[in-house]
C-alpha cells in the first residue's frame, strides 16, 4: 500500500499550515504521478503539462483540509482529470480537432528499462503486457493503473471513477478474469503437445 | 517433468509470459494461482521465477510518462512566478478615489488650467506637504509633466511611470513598451514628486509601495518619491486607484474638501478642486471619509459626495459609471447632458457648453471615448436627437435639432 516516510508527514503538516518550502517539495514530488496519469488520458503532452501546472496554482491558494498524503495524492489525481475532462470538452467543440471515442479513454503501455535485457527481448516483453492490456476495457486499464501503479484503496478508485467500491473491485477481479480465461486455452494446447513428445 | 512447461525457462522466458505477466500486473490482488502451478510443475525453477518477479518490479513500467529533472525545476520556477502574481493581484485592492466636478459644470466650464492646490484641510498633520510646493516655477504644460526634485520631465500621452522601491523611476509609453522607458537615478530624499495630467491626457503611475493610480485629464497627483511611515498623496482631480495593502501604513489620499483613509480596499475619487461637488466611489474594501467635520465609513457601491443641495450625501451607484473612463469608455445612467458635457469637456480639453434647452436630458448608456472628440459628439447628437457645432476651435455647442 501507499506509503510515506516520516520526514514526508512532517512536511506535509507544514504544508498544511501554508509553508512555500513544503508546497515546492510536494510539487516535486508528484508532478510525475500526475503528469504519468493524465498522458494515460491525454496524448497530448503539451496539454498535460499546462493542466498539471494550473492544478497546482489551484492547490497553492486553496484551503489544505486533506486527511492525509494519500488523500491529498488523490485529491491531485482527481484534480488533473477534471482538468482534462473540462480541456477536451472544450476542445472536442473546437472545428479543428475531431471528436473521437468517449474522450480520456485511458491507454496503458509497457516499458522495459533495464539495459542487461537485450532488446530483442525488450521488445517481445513489452509487446506482451500491450497486447495483454489491449484486450481490456479502457476503464479496466485505468482502475489497474491507480490501483497497481499509484497504490491507490478501492475507496478513492472508486470515487474517481464515479462508482462504488464494490463496482470498483468487480473491475478488477473481472480484468483478472479476462486475461486468465484468454490464456487457459493456450495452457492445455501446450500440455497436449508435450505430452505427445 | 519433460512434458513440464517451465522446466527449462530462464527469467526473461517468465517475463514473457503472459501468465507471469498478468499475475505481476495484478500484484497482490491476484490469487497467487500462477506462484503454485510453476512451483508444482518444476520446484527447482523458483529461483528463477524469483529473479523474474524482481526483475519485473525493477524495470517494467506502464506508463513510465516523466519529466527531466531540469524540466520540473524550469516549471517549478515558473509556477512561484505565477503564485507570486497572483498574491500580488489578490493583495492590491482595488480603490477607486473619484473626485468629480459635476456641479461645477455650469459655471466652471472653462476652469483655470493653473491648479491652486489649498492648504492641507483641518488639524491633520499635513503630512502631504505637496499642497504647498507650487508649479509656478514651471511654464504650463500642454503634455503629461512628471516633476521630481526641481526638474520637470515631459511625458507622451498615457505613459506609465514606475516608482520602484528602489526610488529608481520608470516610464512607459503605450507605444514603444520598455523601449521608450526612462530609467532615473535612485532619489535619497522623499521630496514630494508631481504628476501633472493637463486636460485631453491621461497617465498612470505605480507608486512605491506597488500602489497603482490611474489619472484622468485635468489632475494633478502629489506623492512622496518613496513612502516612510505614513503613506499619503494629494489630488486635484479624478484618479483610480488600487491601494496595495499594509495594514502598519494605511493610506490616505486628500483633495482640497476630502481626506480618505483607506483601510484595505479598491476606489475611484473625484476631486477637482475647481468643481463644488466632490465625490469618492468605494468599488472594493472599505474607507474612511472626512470631509468638513463630518466622517464616516463607505460600503462598496456606495459614492459619498460634497457640495450637493442637501449637503454631503451617500447614494448607492453602479460603480462601473465611474470608474469606466480608465478603460477608454463612459457609462452613464442617469446623468444629465450637462455632466456628460463636463466630462467631456475634460477628456477632450474642449469647452462642450448645453444649450438650456438640452442640458437637463438623461444619458443612458455606455460611449466610447474615441481619440477624435468629433466621432464621441456625432455619437451623442445621433442618439439624443440633437446637433453640435464649433463656435471656435476649443468651443462646442450642443443644442436641440431645429
Amino acid at each position: 500500500m501507499l506509503k510515506f516516510t516520516p520526514e514526508q508527514e512532517t512536511l506535509f503538516r507544514k504544508f498544511k499550515e501554508g509553508d512555500d518550502d513544503a508546497f515546492s517539495f510536494f510539487y516535486q514530488l508528484f508532478i510525475n504521478d500526475l503528469y504519468a496519469y493524465g498522458r494515460g488520458l491525454c496524448a497530448e503532452s503539451e496539454w498535460v503539462k499546462d493542466c498539471v501546472q494550473d492544478v497546482f496554482l489551484k492547490v497553492y491558494f486553496m484551503e489544505k483540509e486533506y486527511e492525509s498524503l494519500a488523500h491529498f495524492k488523490y485529491f491531485l489525481l482527481k484534480s488533473i482529470k477534471n482538468k482534462l475532462y473540462d480541456l477536451y470538452k472544450s476542445k472536442s467543440f473546437s472545428a479543428t480537432t475531431p471528436l473521437v471515442g468517449t474522450g480520456l479513454d485511458f491507454m496503458l503501455s509497457a516499458t522495459v528499462l533495464d539495459e542487461m535485457i537485450g532488446a530483442d527481448d525488450k521488445q517481445i516483453i513489452k509487446q506482451k503486457i500491450d497486447a495483454l492490456l489491449s484486450k481490456l476495457t479502457a476503464r479496466q486499464r485505468e482502475v489497474i493503473y491507480l490501483r497497481f501503479i499509484e497504490e491507490m484503496d478501492y475507496a478513492q478508485i472508486a470515487e474517481l471513477l464515479g462508482m462504488n467500491v464494490t463496482s470498483a473491485r468487480k473491475l478488477v477481479s473481472r480484468s483478472l478474469k479476462r486475461l486468465k480465461d484468454d490464456q487457459l486455452p493456450l495452457f492445455i494446447y501446450l500440455f497436449l503437445l508435450y505430452s505427445v513428445d | 517433468m519433460q512434458g513440464s512447461k517451465y522446466s527449462h525457462f530462464s527469467a526473461i522466458d517468465f517475463l514473457k509470459d503472459e501468465g507471469f505477466l498478468t499475475w505481476q500486473m495484478f500484484g497482490e490482488d491476484s490469487d497467487g494461482a500462477y506462484r503454485q502451478t510453476v512451483v508444482a510443475d518444476s520446484p527447482a525453477i523458483e529461483p528463477a521465477l524469483r529473479e523474474a518477479v524482481a526483475l519485473y518490479k525493477r524495470y517494467v513500467k506502464l506508463n513510465d510518462y516523466r519529466l527531466p529533472p531540469y524540466e520540473i525545476m524550469e516549471r517549478l520556477v515558473l509556477l512561484q512566478g505565477q503564485i507570486r502574481a497572483e498574491k500580488a493581484r489578490r493583495r492590491r485592492r482595488r480603490v477607486a478615489l473619484w473626485v468629480s466636478g459635476a456641479a461645477a459644470a455650469v459655471a466652471g466650464l472653462i476652469v483655470s488650467a493653473t491648479l491652486l492646490l489649498p492648504p492641507a484641510p483641518d488639524d491633520n498633520p499635513p503630512a502631504a506637504e505637496a499642497p504647498v510646493a507650487h508649479e509656478a516655477s514651471f511654464p504650463e504644460s500642454s503634455e503629461v509633466t512628471l516633476i521630481v526634485d526641481r526638474s520637470a520631465m515631459v511625458l507622451s500621452n498615457n505613459a506609465q511611470v514606475s516608482y520602484m522601491a528602489s526610488g529608481a523611476i520608470a516610464v512607459r509609453t503605450e507605444d514603444a513598451g520598455v523601449a521608450g522607458a526612462l530609467i532615473r537615478e535612485p532619489i535619497v530624499e522623499t521630496k514630494q514628486n508631481k504628476l501633472i495630467v493637463p486636460k485631453g491626457r491621461r497617465s498612470s503611475i505605480i507608486l512605491a509601495d506597488n500602489t497603482h493610480v490611474w489619472l484622468n485629464s485635468g489632475t494633478t497627483l502629489i506623492f512622496p518619491a518613496s513612502f516612510e511611515q505614513r503613506r499619503e498623496i494629494y489630488v486635484d482631480g479624478e484618479i483610480y486607484i488600487e491601494v496595495e495593502k499594509d495594514p502598519a501604513r494605511p493610506f490616505v489620499v486628500k483633495s482640497s474638501a476630502l481626506t480618505i483613509e483607506v483601510l484595505g480596499t479598491a476606489f475611484n475619487v473625484s476631486a477637482y478642486s475647481s468643481d463644488i461637488e466632490q465625490a469618492v466611489v468605494l468599488v472594493e474594501g472599505s474607507v474612511a471619509v472626512a470631509a468638513g467635520r463630518q466622517k464616516m465609513r463607505l460600503l462598496p457601491n456606495q459614492r459619498f459626495s460634497t457640495g450637493g443641495a442637501g449637503g454631503n450625501q451617500v447614494d448607492n451607484v453602479d460603480v462601473t459609471d465611474y470608474t469606466c473612463w480608465r478603460h477608454g469608455w463612459i457609462q452613464t445612467n442617469t446623468t444629465s447632458l450637462e455632466e456628460l458635457a463636463t466630462r467631456l469637456s475634460r477628456y477632450y480639453d474642449r469647452e462642450i457648453v448645453c444649450d438650456a434647452r438640452v442640458a437637463h436630458l438623461k444619458c443612458f448608456g455606455k460611449l466610447v471615448l474615441f481619440d477624435d472628440p468629433d466621432k464621441v459628439l456625432h455619437t451623442i447628437s445621433k442618439n439624443m436627437n440633437i446637433e453640435y457645432r464649433y463656435k471656435n476651435t476649443k468651443t462646442i455647442i450642443l443644442y436641440p435639432k431645429k
